[in-house]
């Protein structure tokens, strides 16, 4: 694991639980299932950071135009770099290792020059972000009720 | 398509929305044949859970016949007749690999909700509110199932609709709801609730090996379905003291598990059911715990209180220093459906057990707002509502 990225600090840190220097950004983390083979396959590919962005139910200016880095996956590949280098430059950074028993464990880091957010705390964002990425990663869809019928959208009896 | 649409507090409606159509690659559509109403639907229709909206489509206990799938559904095909699973299931995260389908990681959109609620989000429900997902439910001629392949049983022509339809549901709740009190053979085993899923845990108590089973309700119909399997019964209208009463049963020990299937909506005449129902009114408090207050109250020291009933909030005067002094174990939760399906559609097959018996209707969509009202108000005759299509 890429550990200069960890502060010396912290050094007697939880085995499978990468300690992270809270001063400079946005945490979020989740456990998922995968291997760490198919995580770093994940992140490499571009239309998945746009499958995780679509319809995200908060306002994400700050991930929009997120870009693979060119040297993602650096080192032994355990770590991942989503940035930004648009109008709002920044970067995710997926710090991933082993869980405990079983599957794999992401740290998510969002660190960003300005940050700005219309709704939510950028550490829900992050968390609605991972989740989704989670979602996608474990099953190959993101959940979604959108397009589905109600009764809020009454139709005439004769279209049926 | 017609589907039974929730309009507010005590109003449900029948309307002409669209069909629906695959939205996710694991997606199958059914056409509905029989989809029942459930006693936790009527939560919903007495407006007792919150992030309901005007128009979502009900229904959580739904089999038919698929009509469509998408691109990556492997394991079921057009034409397959299938019961669906009211939880739903994305069969890869840790909790689905685990059986623990209810606590799915992946099936919620909502999941924010559930989360600053409840600290962490379960799976995804079928016409059960937006902070289960706000999924269309099976109360209308179609509905669309998620991760199809985790959430159908593939169900043999020999067996009715009505003979499979509660694998969807109240079957798996009152077996699982059984399974959670660890019965050993000879037990006594109290359920308050004679509803479908109180009666269907008592049967699968004696299945479990329970010697004896109490229930306790209200209703003289249904307190007479569970005389007629051998269940001794307690009226709580004409018996108040019903600690005392399930101490005098049971050689002054108490029983052995004690099994909630009444819910946030308890009734009764007790001085803190009154106080609760007050509360849920002007919107003080959430849940009416009565029933789970005395299965606390009356369960044996070291025993089991097992809790299928649906509670959403904050419960008031909760005995939990009796449940501490005595070390009971408390169980509960929504049902685990994809994990019982099979086993118990096995032991349908052998004529172990005919769930149907709990159905007193049998009704077109158009007469399911009526359905409702008499299913919440008049308990005597509606013990179990089934919606028939096509
Ligand atoms: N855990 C799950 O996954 C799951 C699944 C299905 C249903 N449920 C819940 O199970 C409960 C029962 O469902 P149902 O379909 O049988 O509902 P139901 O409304 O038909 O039955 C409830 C019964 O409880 C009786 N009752 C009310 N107050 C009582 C009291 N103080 N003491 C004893 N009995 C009392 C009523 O008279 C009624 O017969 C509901 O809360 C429902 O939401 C949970
Ligand atoms: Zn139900
Ligand atoms: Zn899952």
């Amino acid at each position: 694991m890429d550990t200069s990225y960890i502060p010396s600090s912290q050094s007697r840190q939880t085995p499978g639980v990468p300690q992270l220097d809270r001063e400079h950004g946005y945490f979020a983390s989740a456990t998922v299932t995968n291997s760490l083979e198919d995580i770093v396959a994940f992140c490499k590919d571009q239309e998945n950071v746009e499958k995780v962005l679509k319809d995200i139910p908060a306002k994400v200016e700050n991930f929009l135009g997120l870009k693979l880095e060119t040297d993602a996956s650096e080192k032994d590949g355990h770590r991942i770099i989503w940035k930004n280098s648009g109008k709002n430059p920044g970067k995710l950074i997926f710090l991933l290792s082993p869980a405990m028993n079983k599957g794999t464990v992401i740290t998510a880091e969002a660190v960003f020059d300005k940050i700005h957010f219309r709704e939510d705390g950028p550490s829900t964002l992050m968390n609605i972000f991972l989740k989704r990425m989670k979602q996608l990663m474990e099953t190959g869809e993101i959940a979604t009720t959108k397009g589905q019928p109600s009764g809020r959208e009454e139709i005439s009896q004769h279209k049926h | 398509m017609k589907a039974l649409c929730w309009e507010g507090k005590h109003h449900i409606a029948v309307k002409h929305v669209h069909d629906p159509h695959i939205l996710n690659p694991h997606d199958a559509i059914i056409k509905v044949t029989s989809s029942a109403i459930c006693g936790s639907d009527l939560h919903l229709y007495n407006g007792v859970i919150p992030t309901m909206e005007k128009g979502d489509i009900m229904g959580h206990e739904t089999m038919g016949i698929v009509v469509e799938t998408g691109p990556l559904v492997r394991d079921v095909k057009v034409g397959d007749r299938i019961v669906i699973p009211f939880d739903i299931g994305c069969g890869h995260c840790q909790h689905c690999e685990d059986q623990e389908f209810s606590a799915c990681d992946n099936t919620n959109p909502n999941f924010m909700i559930p989360e600053k609620l409840y600290g962490y989000s379960g799976s995804g429900l079928f016409g059960y509110s937006h902070m289960y997902g706000g999924y269309a439910g099976g109360q209308a001629e179609y509905i669309r199932v998620p991760f199809v392949d985790t959430n159908h049983l593939l169900v043999p022509e020999s067996l009715t609709d009505d003979q499979v339809l509660f694998l969807s549901d109240i079957f798996p709740t009152g077996y699982m709801a059984a399974e959670n009190c660890h019965i050993k053979r000879g037990d006594t085993v109290a359920v308050w609730g004679a509803g479908p899923v109180g009666l269907l845990a008592m049967k699968s108590a004696f299945l479990l090996g329970a010697g004896r089973v109490i229930a306790i309700d209200h209703i003289k119909t249904r307190l007479d379905k569970a005389r007629s399997f051998g269940c001794e019964t307690i009226n709580f209208e004409e018996d108040d003291a019903i600690t005392d009463q399930l101490r005098f049963l049971t050689g002054g020990r108490g029983p052995d598990s004690c099994i909630d299937a009444v819910g946030l909506e308890a009734h009764g005449h007790t001085v803190l059911n009154a106080i609760d129902t007050v509360k849920q009114k002007v919107k003080i408090g959430t849940d009416r715990p009565d029933a789970l207050r005395q299965a606390i109250q009356a369960c044996k020291k070291a025993g089991t209180v097992s809790i299928p009933g649906v509670y959403g909030g904050f419960l008031d005067k909760f005995p939990f220093g009796a449940a501490f002094g005595k070390g009971l174990t408390l169980k509960m939760g929504q049902t685990h459906t994809q994990r019982y399906m099979k086993p118990l559609l096995e032991r349908i097959e052998k004529g172990e057990i005919d769930p149907s018996f709990v159905i007193s209707h049998r009704i077109r969509i158009d007469d399911g707002p009526e359905a409702y009202k008499q299913f919440n108000e008049n308990k005597d005759d509606f013990t179990k509502v089934v919606l028939k299509f096509h």
